[in-house]
């Protein structure tokens, strides 16, 4: 039983760790990848906008970068990443809430990132012009995970770990 | 920008429209679509539209600007020319023409040429496989029968066939003549009586009939006589690219025929905005207030001509030129992509660029990142020369790459801690002011605080403006207040820990509610009921959501700082991996190359995106609206070429 316990806080501790990782990877990988469909039909059109189109399609990747990135506070500030397994449950479990926020915001901001710059690609086909405005547009549905990322980072930050 | 008003004398319109170009100070009005009459469509003397020529002129330009090895060095840019020579062109216009017509046939028969070598290629790849068959593809039936062959996609789909034929058409024969992974090819023959019904089985299981039956010869025969062309037509096609190569050179007349066609199609276009009689014009535009004295003295000392400007009056929009000082001339870019000034705007650069500067250097921080970024954009501005949105774009990031090293230098990042992976913690650089990684709430706070004083300007700025159009009392009552109740909130919060000792929370507190107050009592100042008024200051009090949210906005600043310098240390550490040993260096190398260039573009991207919509949905919303027209002038638009004015 106490052996157990003893493998419940690393367990936790990695699964939240994962969830960071793989949660927003998903919605990131979604999100550039619905992008980037529109995309290539756009440049059988006019294939020099691809250096506009590819910044447009970028844009939702972000959220799996936030996700390695918080993966990697965890697993660093737990010590896992230097070999230690000496984490208490009580601590991983405090790990895995910290990496709730990232995990589900952004997989989801990703997607609906995805969303927005997809239609952003439609307007830079018909208005090449226009590109910022189609960035600054899906960057609005990134502040949320920025802000996911925010929660997530300093929660870890201020863990002590027992 | 003033009105201007000139008339002058139709002899002399064309004269006076090339003065006009070549001073490049004045914007034609858009005439109404019913002046510019169908007929005008340019056509030059001799006959050929000339904007089709410039079309063929310009892709015989690149094409040969491509393969001349004189000129690849120009890439895009533009080549320097003496105004005579470019002069001199117009009396060859006929030759070069001719020239053009020439290299246009070469390239057609190359073309030609490709064409039947890939038609060739087709025709091996399908008949490879039946080179064993040795029967000419042109007779295939006598009286009575009929040769039929073609593939099956599966060893079933042979079987199944064959079921079929001793009901459906027992005097057929069959022979498999080869077979590989997809393809079963087989050859029927069959009474012409039961073709259709063996066809119509053969179609059942997916048989495809071998496409070029009906040409003459054995497979091997034809296999043998498209190898046997094969070297002919190579020879073709290096007799002809020896030819065209032999006219690269005149790349640069077509460059200067090109870019002549242009201005003298840009300048008919000018003349059909014209309103004129038989014997004088009349034209109206824009010009910059500064020249417009300078500019009707110049033209009426040259022609006989009436010049008259006057500013703009209300109802009137014209155009905008930005005036701004070199340092702040690239942040423009910013501001014309969410939208020019209006004339109703003031000019927001000269406001913007610090903070864009300042923004971007924090978010990307890191000297090495911004060393390349820097060197990068200056090769690219200043070494390449490039123009046009690249340009302008590559001014902007290297200034905002100055910005970067400059916080780099106050946060104390390297790419990442590359010095102190690789010497293992010996050399650690230096942070002049503190390091965000070890102190993330501090980073937060500045984070925000730095964001207080960008939307204070941007209040200021439109207090300024509403005082400018002479409603100064709406700026103190609905805007100022807002100063106390930021200000005032963020002291209750934290003034205590600055200065200790002095009631800084209470000074706050009562800021804040002497903010709200003003709100609360004139925010409804148009109401004349007093409870209306009251609510409708309610109302507007409930904007404190909206300044709450856009100062939590700039804790992107730390999430991008955070994002960049943790990935960069990943980087370090994974390349590191194999330790201070010179397979880990050689690794360290290959891994931090890849990883930095890829952090790097999407670092700067994000600072990029970032800064911009801070600039844009937190700033610009407080003051600025756009909505103007860029000033466009009539000017000597060259593609190819620049003038060379040096004596």
């Amino acid at each position: 039983m106490n052996e157990l316990i003893s493998l419940l806080g690393p367990g936790l501790t990695l699964l939240g760790g994962a969830l960071a990782a793989l949660l927003p990877g998903i919605g990131s990988a979604k999100g550039v990848g619905r992008v980037g469909e529109v995309a290539a039909g756009v440049l059988t059109e006019n294939p020099s906008l691809f250096g506009k189109i590819l910044i447009l399609q970028a844009l939702p990747g972000t959220q799996g970068i936030y996700g390695l990135l918080s993966w990697f506070m965890i697993m660093n500030s737990s010590g896992l990443l230097a070999g230690s397994t000496n984490i208490s449950w009580q601590t991983g479990l405090t790990y895995f809430m910290a990496a709730l926020p990232i995990a589900f915001v952004g997989m989801f901001s990703a997607d609906y990132q995805g969303r927005v710059s997809e239609a952003g690609v439609a307007l830079v086909a018909k208005r090449p012009g226009e590109q910022s405005k189609a960035i600054v547009m899906a960057a609005m549905v990134e502040t949320y995970a920025i802000l996911a990322l925010l929660a997530t980072v300093l929660s870890v930050l201020s863990i002590k770990p027992v | 920008m003033h009105r201007l008003t000139l008339v002058g004398l139709t002899e002399q319109k064309a004269d006076v429209l090339e003065a006009l170009m070549r001073l490049g100070a004045v914007e034609m009005d858009e005439l109404s679509a019913q002046h510019v009459a169908l007929e005008t469509q340019p056509y030059d003397e001799r006959g050929y539209l000339s904007l089709n020529a410039i079309s063929r002129l310009e892709l015989a330009a690149a094409y040969c600007r491509h393969h001349n090895p004189a000129s690849q060095h120009l890439g895009t840019g533009a080549r320097l020319v003496k105004p005579e020579a470019f002069l001199s062109v117009a009396d060859r216009e006929h030759a070069i023409m001719e020239q053009l017509t020439a290299m246009e046939y070469l390239q057609t028969q190359i073309a030609e040429i490709k064409t039947l070598i890939a038609h060739d290629r087709t025709l091996q790849e399908t008949l490879a496989p039946w080179r064993s068959l040795k029967i000419n593809l042109a007779e295939m039936m006598t009286q009575e029968t009929v040769i039929l062959i073609g593939a099956f996609p599966t060893a079933e789909a042979v079987e199944a066939f064959k079921a079929t034929i001793p009901e459906d058409a027992p005097e057929t024969y069959f022979e498999l003549i080869g077979a590989d992974a997809a393809s079963f090819r087989v050859l029927i023959a069959t009474l012409k009586s039961r073709e259709s019904v063996v066809h119509g089985n053969l179609r059942q299981h997916g048989f495809h009939l071998l496409p070029v039956q009906g040409m003459d010869g054995t497979p091997q025969a034809i296999l043998d006589q498209i190898f046997n062309r094969q070297d002919d037509y190579q020879r073709r096609i290096e007799r002809l690219e020896t030819e065209l190569q032999n006219l690269v050179p005149m790349g640069v007349d077509f460059e200067l025929l090109h870019d002549f066609f242009l201005l003298r199609s840009d300048k008919i276009d000018a003349l059909h905005h014209l309103s004129s009689t038989t014997s004088t014009f009349y034209l109206q535009g824009w010009v910059p207030a500064d020249v417009a004295d300078d500019m009707g003295s110049a033209l009426q000392s040259r022609f006989v001509v009436a010049v008259a400007h006057r500013q703009p009056i209300d109802g009137e929009e014209p155009p905008v030129l930005f005036d701004n000082h070199p340092l702040v001339k690239p942040f423009e870019v910013i501001v014309e992509m969410y939208a020019p000034p209006s004339a109703a705007d003031i000019d927001p650069t000269p406001i913007l660029a610090p903070f864009f500067f300042f923004f971007f250097g924090m978010m990307l921080a890191d000297i090495g990142y911004g060393l390349v970024l820097t060197g990068l954009m200056g090769w690219l501005a200043f070494v390449k020369k490039a123009e046009g949105e690249l340009g302008r774009l590559a001014r902007l990031l290297f200034l905002s790459g100055i910005g970067a090293i400059f916080f780099g230098v106050l946060f104390g990042g390297f790419f990442g801690d590359m010095l102190t992976v690789l010497t293992q913690g010996q050399v650690v650089v230096p942070s002049f002011w503190f390091n965000p990684m070890n102190d993330p709430i501090k980073m937060m706070i500045w984070s925000i605080l730095f964001g207080a004083v960008h939307l204070f300007t941007a209040m200021g700025a439109k207090i300024y403006m509403l005082a400018k159009t002479g409603h100064i009392m709406d700026g103190i009552f609905d805007i100022a207040p807002w100063y106390l109740i930021i200000i005032g909130g963020g002291l209750l919060l934290g003034g205590n820990s600055i200065l200790p000792g002095l009631p800084m929370a209470q000074i706050g507190q009562w800021m804040a509610l002497g903010g709200a107050a003003v709100i609360l009592l004139f925010g409804g100042r148009d109401a004349k009921n007093p409870i209306v008024r009251l609510f409708k200051g309610l109302g507007a009090l409930y904007n404190i959501t909206g300044y709450f949210s856009d100062l939590l906005s700039y804790t992107r600043i730390l999430a991008l700082v955070l994002a960049g310098s943790v990935i960069a240390m990943v980087i370090n550490l994974l390349g590191f991996m194999l330790g201070p040993t010179p397979a880990g260096y050689i690794m360290f190398t290959l891994v931090a190359l890849f990883g930095h260039t890829l952090n790097l573009a999407l670092s700067v991207l994000g600072a990029y995106v970032h800064t911009s919509r801070l600039q844009y949905v937190e700033f610009f919303s407080k003051f600025y609206e756009g909505g103007g027209k860029i000033f466009n002038p009539l000017k000597q638009r060259s593609h190819f070429i620049k003038f060379d004015r040096t004596k």
